[in-house]
């Protein structure tokens, strides 16, 4: 069947518009955008790049605060039927990650079918979802071997093996479309894509990452996150994002954030006394990797050291262990915190307390009555 | 000229003299000692624990972290069951629709794992759609031996104390104690205790202690996990390969297990390859052996056939796990069976104490699998009653083999839901152990505080 879809409907990219913004879209569809922003309301003077590469022009569209907000490209090309061809123009945008932001259509054009039967709205949805996945088997994988079954199928998994996995290439495409949704797909994410994310990464300023970083995609989140600096110090802007992050992302952009926290961002008050602040609020499953990104720091900060004394007496067994270890690599031995750890000695549960006696067994201890709990205790074993 | 009887003489007095010279004390330092000599300790504990596998492990952390002592008895020579000596090293499912639904122990234990092998978890802010991007991409690659490790370590700074080489052969209850019979490679052991954990993935202490298990006329397949090398995927010719092939040939190349992608592979995931094994049965060392059998039969089978294959004439093994996985055999009949319509529907039950989140998978006679994915949404939850075995006392079970029609179970039997199951009956143990009562005496919304503050996640 899709053998004969490709006869009859061709699709073949044969030039670019160079008059982007004075086509009048009729059909636009779009998802999430990284920055928010109206369409109405953005400047005219785009800015034109076009890349040596490939020699497709391509448009950065910035807004009246000059922040670049998303990037165009024009298409041309010929929808074929029956050897009767027509010309179809469009417009391709992304978000400045790169990220796919959404296509257009100028008035009286539209998409069909390889029957030649117009798209209704549903369809245009749903190609839109469809270029909004950078999943789709498509990658780096022609029309042809795509349609054989066999090239996508998907074996990897034990349990989600061969017999039960879809295979059909219906999922991935309008109906009729399949070339349509393969071409356009593959232009979304073709190099233009990495073009683009080439582009912003030299524009980046801190007022712009930040935005990014405030994106309501985890997708650019994630691509801000990776474009931070470990020798940069951060700015109070940035640094508050990073935070809340921590604190409400998910768990992938969470962590990706602790990740890319460095030693140097660490050199920042601010910043940990944040993420202390952070370990307080955020699941379990965060904690540890917290209590781990202050080891790196060259120093604790005084306050992170009084706040996490604070939880010595709460913490299970387990944190107990990773902040002890953290006291023990940043040497912090106060009196009160050995004293408050050797309470913890006699406390009954056998876990925390040989957690708490390497602990003690590291430190140099001068008070008698410290001395006098550890040796009972090591007796009672 | 010395005769030959003279000669041999000469000879053996020289080699005497000369491994007295090298070896001096080591000859000679044998002594008589009888071959067999049984041990036959007698052990008191709190909560026992049998079977080391991926529930086993994460209970008896649980328990012995809470300060309680434990016993842990495996049969085999290292933790982590099918995780790590069936190689099914990718455990899932943690996440879904965009949260953390199962954490605690097992995830600890995964992510130490990950850190340790400069692994790389999945990105689970991409949300399985169940057509470009499938639920299992989420599972996380886990190097199998690795985690055999650091199961072991945890389990010794519990205090567990760790009995390989062991199974039990005789269970019985009385006055509100156990006293479990064991044996060993010239072990035979006796254990008191208070509290049971059946973790043996096939309910066996709790049908050794007389309560009813349940199994299906038609049990699911096993399957023996295997490496192959000596090929070059992307050179062979398939249309001269039977295409029934082409998969077993697929799974072993890395690059295949990675959904290429515009922003690179996603996710890591581990290379393998496994035959079915109709039937296997892990329950005794007589089906086992059976199913290890047939597994290593069915193996040396495949490969030389894949070997006639043009391209594929080198093919060899890198890797045979030491034991067929089993998937199914038997199931507790409990206080609560959790039905199939309560998964699919994500049923929060009120004494729930894991999420369980995968499709309904079903592998039918190793030919097809039945799957059913969940609406968005919906996570499927464990109550506490399906994890003790209906009318028993001080018993618990975690595991694949938790009271469940077959349906549930072929989507609640998954690693991290194994792995939940295993730290709420580990708390669910103790708190029954430290007030002397039953689990199902033990208030529900402790063992729930309980496991949250043990990091685990308790559906609400
Ligand atoms: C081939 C295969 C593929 C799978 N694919 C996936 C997947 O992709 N993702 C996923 O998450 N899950 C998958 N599963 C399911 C999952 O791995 C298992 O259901 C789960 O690991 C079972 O955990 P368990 O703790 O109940 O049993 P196990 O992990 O098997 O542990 C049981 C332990 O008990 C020990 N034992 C048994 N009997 C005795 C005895 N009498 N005395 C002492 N010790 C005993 C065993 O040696 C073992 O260590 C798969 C399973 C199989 C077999």
């Amino acid at each position: 069947m899709y053998h004969s879809l490709l006869m009859f409907f061709v699709w073949m990219i044969v030039g670019y518009f160079s008059c982007f913004p004075c086509m009048a879209q009729t059909i636009r569809y779009a998802s999430t955008q990284t920055i928010p922003f109206d369409w109405q309301d953005l400047r005219h003077d785009t800015i034109y790049f076009q890349d040596s590469l490939t020699g497709i022009a391509l448009y950065q569209v910035r807004n009246f605060m000059d922040i670049p907000i998303y990037y165009a490209r024009d298409i041309l090309t010929e929808v074929c039927f029956d050897s009767i061809c027509r010309p179809l123009r469009g417009t391709i945008y992304w978000n400045i990650t790169g990220r796919y932001l959404g296509f257009a259509l100028p008035d009286g054009e539209y998409l069909s079918r390889y029957d030649h039967e117009a798209f209704e709205e549903p369809d245009y949805t749903q190609l839109n979802s469809l270029l909004a996945d950078p999943y789709l088997p498509f990658y780096g994988i022609t029309f042809q071997a795509l349609i054989q079954p066999t090239e996508i199928e998907d074996h990897t998994s034990v349990d989600g093996i061969s017999g039960a996995t879809s295979t059909a290439i219906s999922s991935y495409v309008v109906h009729g479309a399949a070339y349509t949704t393969y071409t356009m797909w593959n232009i979304v994410y073709g190099p233009m894509r990495s073009y683009i994310e080439e582009i912003t990464t030299d524009q980046l300023t801190s007022k712009l990452l930040t935005k990014i970083l405030q994106s309501d995609s985890d997708a650019d989140k994630i691509w801000g996150l990776k474009k931070i600096e470990p020798n940069a110090i951060l700015d109070i802007q940035i640094e508050r994002v990073l935070l809340d992050l921590v604190e409400n992302g998910d768990f992938s952009v969470a962590h990706t954030t602790l990740k890319m926290i460095s030693p140097r961002h660490l050199s920042s008050e601010t910043l940990q006394v944040g993420l202390l602040h952070t370990y307080n609020t955020v699941e379990y499953n965060l904690r540890k990797p917290i209590l781990q990104k202050f080891m790196e720091a060259a120093a604790l900060s005084p306050l992170v050291i009084e706040g996490t004394s604070k939880l010595l007496s709460s913490m299970n067994g387990v944190q107990l262990g990773y902040l002890l270890a953290l006291y023990e690599k940043h040497k912090i031995y106060s009196l009160e915190i050995l004293a408050t750890v050797a309470e913890l000695l006699q406390q009954g549960n056998r876990f925390k307390a040989e957690k708490a006696h390497k602990y003690l067994s590291s430190a140099r201890i001068d008070s008698g009555q410290i001395k006098e709990v550890l040796k009972a205790y090591e007796t009672s074993k | 000229m010395m005769n030959k009887i003279e000669r041999r003489r000469v000879l053996k007095s020289l080699g005497a003299i000369s491994i007295g010279a090298a070896a001096g004390s080591l000859t000679n330092s044998a002594e008589l000692e009888v071959v067999y000599n049984v041990d036959k300790p007698k052990l008191q504990t709190d909560v026992l624990v049998v079977g080391g596998g991926t529930a086993g492990v994460i209970a008896a952390i649980q328990a012995g972290r809470m300060g309680t002592n434990t016993i842990l008895v495996e049969n085999g020579s290292q933790l982590g069951g099918t995780t790590t000596t069936g190689g099914v090293s990718f455990p899932g499912i943690f996440h879904a629709w965009g949260k953390q639904i199962i954490g605690g122990i097992g995830w600890e234990l995964v992510m130490e794992c990950v850190t340790l092998n400069d692994g790389k978890l999945p990105n689970f802010s991409i949300i399985p759609n169940n057509t470009s991007v499938r639920h299992w991409r989420h599972q996380v690659a886990v190097n199998g031996p690795l985690y055999a490790l650091l199961a072991e370590e945890k389990c010794m700074e519990a205090g567990v104390d760790i009995r390989y080489y062991e199974t039990p052969m005789e269970v019985s209850y009385n006055n509100g104690q156990w006293t479990v019979q064991t044996i060993g490679k010239g072990v035979q052991a006796e254990i008191k205790c208070k509290q049971i954990i059946d973790c043996t993935g096939n309910a066996f202490v709790t049908s050794l202690a007389g309560f009813s298990v349940l199994r299906e006329a038609d049990t699911q397949p096993g399957s023996l996990i295997f490496r192959i090398g000596g090929y070059d995927f992307e050179d062979l010719d398939l249309a001269e390969i039977p295409k029934r092939f082409h998969g077993v040939l697929r799974q072993n190349m890395i690059n295949n297990l990675k959904l290429k992608t515009p922003q690179g592979p996603f996710p890591p995931s581990v290379p393998y390859g496994y035959v079915y094994v109709p039937g296997a049965d892990s329950t005794t060392s007589m089906t086992h052996t059976k199913a290890n059998l047939e597994g290593r039969e069915n193996l040396l089978e495949l490969l030389r056939t894949l070997r006639t294959f043009p391209g594929c004439e080198k093919i060899r093994i890198l890797d045979i796990q030491t034991e067929t996985a089993v998937r199914e055999t038997f199931r507790i009949e409990g206080e609560y069976q959790v039905t199939h319509e309560d998964y699919v529907q994500g049923k929060v039950f009120q004494d729930a104490v894991s999420h369980s989140f995968y499709p309904i998978d079903l592998h039918r006679n190793g030919k097809s699998i039945y799957q059913e994915f969940l609406k968005p949404g919906v996570v499927a939850s464990i109550p506490l009653r399906a994890l003790i075995p209906k009318n028993s006392k001080n018993l618990l079970v975690a595991g694949r083999c938790i009271s469940s029609d077959r349906l549930a179970n072929s989507a609640l039997r998954v690693q991290a839901s194994c792995m939940g199951m295993g730290q709420a009956a580990g708390a669910a143990a103790v708190l029954a152990h430290q007030r002397n009562v039953t689990p199902i005496d033990v208030p529900v919304a402790e063992v729930q505080a309980l496991i949250e503050e043990y990091g685990g996640i308790v559906p609400r």
